[in-house]
């Protein structure tokens, strides 16, 4: 068993993940987590370094129902962890999601939520590299025989998109459920940031002025977060041949529960250097996760929970 | 420089200028009568260009670039077409850059104090979309729709497009004091006739490994072409009257 609360057996693929003895061991000595309810999430028992945990979701894109319940969770979740560890949100989406239903909104909102590019990776994956002949020709064989379409995207790096701009409310609004989003929650940016000069009154009440210089300006102060560097010295060292890799700015993993489960908790540690607390859809999990470096982060999710439960939330599984 | 020739050609009369070469790059302007262009001259001229750019291309096929600067798009709402294509054109968002001009600098406090009345507050920065879409037909058909606005710039490479972007990037990062705009993904260098006045030298730098570069300047009210062998035959055999020497 990995995910376990009240021990409801988990509807997540990653269930066939055979732990081996020593795990079996550490998860006896966790606190038994079983009385708490944390419904609709459940709690990863085989680590025990931080908090992990699931919430299914019935498909992808996800049914109206379970999308709002989310999108109101995530909305409690930043606050509770702005208000009590002074954490910011940081919202990626991935390209390889953008396809077929999210592209034309996508573009559409472009220049307002500035989305920069770099590259996700899944820790310990080879990069994807550009297919030899033999492969190509192979793969339209196989598809042509099945007559379904050549998957083109195996062959596509993991580029991912980090909104510079920060709405993230509306952003996951625009983007949220189609399996594609996922978060970073880390520490203040601790470069200082530059401020707009004050704009005289003539500007401001001018009829043609737009609030776009600002958001210039909170974008170009993004780019010199202390994030992006950090994430391509933690995550970059398989990339560094990659003629792209100079330009990309960040490099953000991708996790699944198959990643955290697979790691060590020296690995674990690593990543949980860049954040302290990862969201992510997961298509490979049918579900969400949430992580958390706080190993006793149970009763703060039960708080966030409990409050959507008396403001009348409830998630349909 | 300034008296070089200029002669008019085709019945759409494009003033051709051809700048003198120092054999190492090639340089010409085709001037219109400013952006974006009316929907006649602008077929005409495109068609011309185009074929050009295929005569061009063709000895060596060279790879195809395509960005478009986004300063003049909000004009006659080409943004839209931006929008409405952006599923098969893949836009990617990176900073436009002038080696002639002043480098990208955060506003101060002076920027609006010194403003002087009737001025126009100089730019923050110059967005630049690429055409990111590996599907060569897309990129040409980006071109194809949006020359006309003032916006696009075309490239022709023997090299990819991420190693001409990483060229561009370090002649950027060369100039570029101000941290906030040293993060950008990557860099495009934007020439106009005044680099071209400024000699050939800025080139090898700003273009690396671009063989060919055709740019719609609005603040020329030209069309800019440069390239490293000499593209006049082409020019010719589209139709364009060539001045001799």
């Amino acid at each position: 068993m990995i995910f376990s609360v009240n021990m409801a057996p988990p509807a997540s693929p990653t269930e066939s993940v055979d732990m081996n003895a020593s795990l079996r061991t550490r998860r006896s000595r966790i606190e038994p987590q079983q009385a708490k309810d944390l419904s609709p999430f459940l709690r990863a028992s085989q680590v025990t370094d931080i908090s992990l945990y699931w919430a299914p979701v019935t498909e992808f894109p996800v049914p109206l129902n379970q999308r709002e319940w989310m999108r109101e969770f995530l909305n409690r979740l930043a606050a509770h962890l702005k208000e009590k560890d002074d954490l910011r949100e940081e919202w990626f989406l991935q390209f390889k999601a953008l396809y077929p239903n999210l592209i034309d909104r996508f573009v559409e909102h472009a220049s307002e939520y500035v989305p920069v590019t770099g590259l996700g990776c899944v820790p310990g994956a080879m990069p994807v590299a550009l297919p030899d002949f033999e492969s190509v020709k192979k793969e339209v064989e196989k598809a042509s025989k099945k007559g379904s379409p050549v998957e083109v995207q195996q062959w596509m790096p993991d580029h991912v998109h980090w909104f510079a701009a920060k709405q993230s409310q509306k952003q996951r609004q625009d983007f949220f459920g189609y399996g594609g989003m996922f978060a970073l929650y880390m520490q203040p940016n601790t470069k200082a940031a530059r401020t707009l000069p004050k704009l005289p009154r003539f500007m401001t009440t001018h009829e043609a002025y737009t609030p776009d210089l600002e958001r210039q300006f909170a974008m170009l102060n993004s780019l010199q977060d202390n994030f992006l560097p950090k994430s391509k010295e933690l995550f970059g060292p398989a990339f560094r041949q990659d003629p792209s890799y100079r330009g990309l700015p960040f490099i953000v993993p991708l996790l699944s529960s198959r990643s955290f489960l697979d790691s060590t908790p020296e690995q674990r540690e690593t990543w949980f250097s860049l954040f302290h607390a990862y969201f992510i859809e997961s298509k490979q999990d049918n579900g969400v996760l949430f992580a958390s470096s706080n190993s006793a982060f149970d009763e703060d999710l039960i708080s966030i929970l409990e409050g959507m439960q008396r403001d009348g939330f409830s998630y349909r599984s | 420089m300034t008296d070089s020739p200029i002669v008019h050609s085709t019945d759409q009369h494009w003033k051709v200028r051809l700048f003198p070469s120092d054999g190492h790059w090639h340089c010409a302007s085709i001037k219109v009568s400013g952006f974006p262009l009316r929907p006649s001259p602008k077929e005409d001229l495109r068609n011309m260009l185009w074929s050009t750019v295929q005569a061009v291309r063709s000895p060596q096929t060279l790879q195809l670039s395509v960005c478009l600067l986004m300063d003049s798009l909000h004009k006659d709402g080409a943004v839209h077409a931006l929008s409405r294509h952006g599923a098969r054109w893949l836009p990617d968002f990176g900073l436009g850059l002038w080696p002639d001009r002043e480098p990208p600098r955060m506003y101060e406090e002076n920027d609006f104090l010194d403003l002087e009345f009737g001025a126009e507050m100089r730019r923050l920065m110059h967005s630049v979309v690429h055409i990111s879409s590996e599907d060569e037909e897309s990129v040409t058909h980006a071109w194809k729709t949006m020359f006309g606005t003032g916006s696009t710039v075309l490239a022709l490479s023997n090299q990819t497009t991420d190693e001409i972007l990483n060229h561009m990037r370090t002649a950027a990062l060369g100039k570029i004091q101000d941290e906030n705009f040293r993060g950008f993904p990557w860099y495009f260098s934007l020439i106009g006739c005044n680099a071209i006045e400024a000699g050939p030298d800025l080139f090898d730098t700003w273009l690396g490994p671009v063989e060919f570069y055709l740019r719609e300047s609005e603040e020329d009210s030209s069309i800019v072409l440069l390239g490293r062998s000499d593209f006049t035959p082409a020019l010719e055999a589209a139709g364009f009257q060539i001045p001799k020497p």
